[in-house]
């Protein structure tokens, strides 16, 4: 969860545990979707495995590509507004 | 746009040193703090104790480690230890029928150092395990009783039974938040030290009204051991002439730079602990 929402952020760490709360299930409802979707089908076991290997991958997804986890994105973001329209001016 | 800085003119310090200058985060901040508070009246329960519950816990449990790990910058598995000593000490006192309440107080009275500093003794220094006298005290209990033999611990309860250590950690997510509050706001830049932890007082200068100073160092030091903010503890930097300038005098950073470099063999730490922001 800290890995997630980002080292020494404290709203990341509200993002990171919704993340981490709400992470299965919309997970669980966007398998099962797609295996209708696609027409292919799982097993009860692969679908209960399955978020959770979709959840180690983000762990390691989040350190690689972000390490700042969300708090660093939706600083990111806020930094962005803050000098919108003008993104050449120096933050 | 949301956060547009144009046309905010901060004409005074006051206003230019605020917590959140930009209105954006002031705004956002008191509609999230209405809608959390209107939720039981317009969110189904349901939903109320699936998602937005676990989501507050969370997210105090992560502020929490967040604190440890993120702006304290050190990582130390006795972190965990204490907070597993309390979480159980808060356990088995729930179930023997102590109110939940209560209970979670009770991890904190656990700690030796506590009534260590009761008694006002130095904790001692000795410790079986190797290293272990670099630890703060609590962590050091902690690692003392698991290296004894089971039907020798002092305190069996921290290690039999499962049970619910989410109380434990909560208070001590709470405590450690409000330490950290207490010691950041007002004291701005900040330097890990040990030494109040380890029960070790600075020198007071020479006539520099040094019985109210050695005080307050107790009275920090209550805090710490008392809340199991074990190893951080927050140092004014102060620069030359200042009254509190012994914190950092000649004696004590030869003291932290020996401990550091003591603290690197230490294999159960990772700490960073001594490092000065």
């Amino acid at each position: 969860m800290v890995i997630v929402c980002g080292l020494g952020s404290i709203i990341g760490s509200y993002f990171g545990a919704a993340f981490i709360l709400l992470m299965p299930g919309v997970m669980n409802s966007f398998i099962s979707w797609a295996a209708t979707r696609f027409g292919f089908s799982l097993g009860i076991e692969t679908l209960a495995h399955l978020p959770q290997a979709l959840y180690g991958a983000l762990i390691i997804g989040f350190l690689l590509i972000e390490p700042l986890g969300l708090g660093k994105i939706y600083n990111n973001v806020r930094d962005y507004l803050l000098v919108w329209p003008f993104g050449y001016v120096k933050k | 746009m949301l956060f547009r800085q144009a046309g905010i003119f901060h004409t005074d310090y006051a206003s230019d040193r605020a917590l959140f200058p930009i209105a954006a985060d002031r705004y956002m901040i008191g509609i999230l703090l209405l809608l959390g508070l209107a939720a039981p009246f317009y969110m189904n329960s349901l939903y109320l104790s699936s998602y937005l519950l676990p989501w507050l816990v969370w997210t105090a449990g992560a502020l929490g480690l967040n604190l440890i790990l993120g702006w304290a910058g050190q990582f130390h598995l006795g972190y965990a230890a204490v907070m597993g000593i309390g979480a159980y000490a808060a356990v088995h006192a729930t179930r023997f029928g102590i109110p939940w309440e209560i209970a979670i107080h009770c991890c904190r009275i656990d700690r030796r150092d506590h009534w260590n500093w009761l008694c006002l003794r130095r904790p001692s220094r000795q410790g079986p395990l190797p290293g272990a006298q670099h630890a703060g005290p609590a962590v050091r209990h902690g690692l003392d009783d698991l290296a004894r033999p089971c039907d020798q611990r002092r305190h069996p309860s921290h290690i039999a039974g499962t049970g619910y250590p989410v109380a434990g950690l909560a208070h001590h997510v709470g405590c450690r938040a409000i330490l950290c509050c207490i010691r950041l706001v007002p004291h701005g830049d900040v330097l890990h030290a040990q030494s109040a932890a380890n029960g070790a007082r600075p020198r007071p200068r020479r006539g520099s009204g040094k019985g109210l100073r050695c005080r307050r160092h107790r009275r920090e030091q209550f805090l710490l051991q008392a809340f199991g903010l074990c190893d951080v503890v927050l140092y004014r930097r102060r620069d030359r002439g200042d009254p509190d300038r012994h914190l950092l005098s000649r004696g004590h950073a030869r003291t932290v730079f020996r401990r550091r470099s003591r603290s690197r063999r230490w294999p159960w730490s990772l700490s960073a602990g001594w490092e000065v922001l």
